[in-house]
């Protein structure tokens, strides 16, 4: 069963369209980077994913519909939005106690474990707390929360790099099974793309790619094309061009590796580098 | 429904100066108001008003008078206590529920309220209970420990002026009796404020920004609009209904706080009978509460409105 079934997924607001008939499928066991502009429809989407606003169309996560069925879904999903938006008047203690009372799937020694790695005190109030510490709390709290579907929207928005590099290596390692599914969103594609296993580009409300990173790899190909062969690379209809200390760099999507080989050096594409090329693509 | 004991911890967590520890600060403060008061009249010897040293000598020469007298003034006391309490905490929970709706908006708090499994439905009844039952409640256990001590410092006075401790606790224990009546009231007065709770936490949930001018003002432009077209009497209701009916809610409350004071006042001056004479009379209020309409029409019209503030809270996204 897929842990999202989305069929002409729809929402809009006012006269701007924000989800224009989305067709998505997740199963589960994935870790899902979910990548696009500002503005292009992506929190509109995990808004409706995590039953917080209404929608037009069909859409299951975990069989149920998010929307009308809100309080058994956050029983086996949990998430994150955008910024640390903890109450800033309750104490580190009462929060924890809290989420242990009411959450069935929170593990206590789990969140125990995280926790002591950090700054964090328990006896202090979450305003008390540095921008990096609260998200510190809140990425431990929901890492000890044994749910099926986890929905990070920018999770690591003001934090340092250390401790980035660290919360996605204790997401991959710790937390990730086969039984669960992360949707992630974030500027900062480079950082998580050695995690993820699937690929979601959305622009203007629509999917514009949605594959697998083994297809991904498959598919797109980078080449470092000399000055001298870089019209035949241009007759090969490539996504993008840049150029990198005087050579040519194209990306090419599905076009044969053993004819790009003989115009240069062939490399899998970083994220990043697809993002680009494929949303000025779509932009042109 | 298990979550329902968290909430209310959260809220009290939350709410903490206001909710518990106001009533109990106005309590201490009235209790030291009075010890300075009896120190003051008891030390200075009432040297400006001859009238208080003509009476000092009748109370010092009859302890049985000092005793009623003692007990009156007290009772006195101990009521203008629960009534300054109560309405300490209704002040703290008019507050209170037009920010609970709306503060975890504004600071966006309510994204990870919603990320836990908790229903909208739960959150906002225990926001409801709070308001309703739970902190009348910690006002009435102020008011015990408000009266217990001051009946203490009163007990002292009368000791040192002669009279009798014994007497003091027999006989006529109408103070008792005026306790029982506030703890019997708590539950008519959480039917009675419904509508009064059910309307700010509307305009809590509902206001985009100050939710105060949201509670206010239609009232209030309703009932000017009343004074000045005579709106009501278009809809066959007599002239500013809705004046009268806010009025009505807040004066006529089941607890010792306004209006149902001012009658218990002159109980209590103009007559020595003692109620505890009258037992029936610690449930006196419920028959004739629960015979109002207006009790039970206000109560559904609360509910409709606590239901409409969770379907709102449900909606709001914009905080996302």
């Amino acid at each position: 069963m897929s842990v999202i079934e989305a069929k002409a997924l729809s929402k809009r607001y006012g006269t701007k369209i924000a989800l224009d008939a989305v067709n998505l499928s997740v199963p589960a066991g994935r870790i899902v980077g979910l990548i696009g502009p500002n503005g292009a429809g992506k929190t509109t989407a995990l808004k409706a994913i995590l039953g917080l606003t209404d929608f037009l169309g069909e859409l299951k996560v975990l069989g149920l519909n998010p929307h009308s069925q809100r309080d058994e879904l956050m029983q086996n999903v949990s998430f994150i939005a955008d910024v640390a938006i903890l109450p800033r008047w309750i104490r580190v203690a009462d929060l924890v106690a809290f989420t242990q009372s009411v959450h069935p799937k929170f593990d206590r020694a789990r969140f125990d474990a995280l926790i002591n790695k950090t700054e964090v005190k328990s006896k202090a109030r979450v305003r008390e707390l540095s921008k990096g510490m609260v998200a510190q709390l809140h990425l431990s709290l929901v890492m000890a929360i044994d749910a099926k579907l986890l929905v990070l929207d920018e999770p690591t928005l003001g934090l340092d790099i250390i401790y980035r590099k660290r919360f996605y290596d204790t997401l991959l390692n710790d937390y990730f099974d086969q039984e669960k599914t992360i949707i992630v969103t974030t500027h900062q594609v480079e950082e998580i793309q050695h995690i993820l296993t699937d690929l979601i580009f959305i622009q203007h409300g629509r999917i514009v790619l949605d594959a697998s990173m083994d297809a991904v790899a498959e598919r797109f190909t980078e080449v470092m094309v000399p000055a001298a062969k870089a019209d035949l690379a241009r007759a090969l209809k490539p996504l993008n061009e840049r150029q990198v200390f005087g050579k040519h760099v194209f990306l090419f999507d599905s076009v044969d590796r053993h004819t790009l080989g003989e115009l240069g050096e062939i490399n899998v594409p970083g994220v990043a580098d697809l993002f680009v090329a494929t949303m000025s693509e779509q932009a042109a | 429904m298990n979550h329902l004991l968290p909430l209310l911890k959260r809220e009290m967590n939350e709410h903490r100066g206001g909710l518990l520890l106001t009533p109990f600060i106005v309590g201490g403060v009235l209790v030291l108001f009075l010890i300075l008061g009896l120190i003051t009249s008891l030390t200075l010897k009432i040297q400006t008003s001859f009238g208080g040293e003509i009476a000092r000598y009748a109370l010092q020469s009859n302890p049985e008078l000092l005793v009623i007298t003692a007990k009156k003034a007290l009772q006195a006391f101990g009521l203008a206590a629960a009534a300054i309490i109560n309405l300490t905490c209704a002040i703290v929970v008019f507050f209170y529920c037009l920010g609970t709706l709306y503060d975890d908006r504004r600071d966006r708090s309510i994204l990870f309220w919603r990320s836990l499994p908790v229903s909208d439905a739960l959150t906002v009844w225990s926001k409801v209970l709070i308001a309703a039952v739970v902190a009348p409640s910690i006002a009435f256990v102020a008011v015990i420990a408000t009266q217990v001590l001051m009946w203490i410092a009163g007990s002292v006075v009368v000791l040192s002026m002669g009279g009798s401790l014994k007497a003091m606790f027999t006989g006529d224990l109408a103070g008792l009796t005026s306790v029982a009546r506030h703890l019997v009231a708590l539950p008519l007065h959480a039917l009675w404020v419904l509508p009064l709770v059910g309307w700010l936490l509307l305009a809590s949930a509902f206001a985009k920004s100050k939710p105060f001018l949201w509670a206010v003002l239609p009232p209030l432009g309703v009932a000017i609009a009343d004074s000045w077209f005579d709106v009501t009497s278009t809809l066959s209701l007599p002239k500013n209904t809705v004046f009268k009916l806010i009025g009505e809610r807040i004066f006529n409350d089941p607890l010792p706080m306004a209006a149902n004071l001012s009658q218990e006042g002159v109980r209590l001056a103009g007559s020595l009978i003692p109620f505890a004479a009258a037992p029936s009379s610690v449930f006196s209020d419920w028959p004739v509460y629960l015979q109002m309409s207006s009790l039970w029409i206000g109560a559904l019209l609360g509910v409709a409105m606590i239901v409409a503030s969770v379907y709102l809270r449900r909606k709001s996204e914009d905080a996302y």
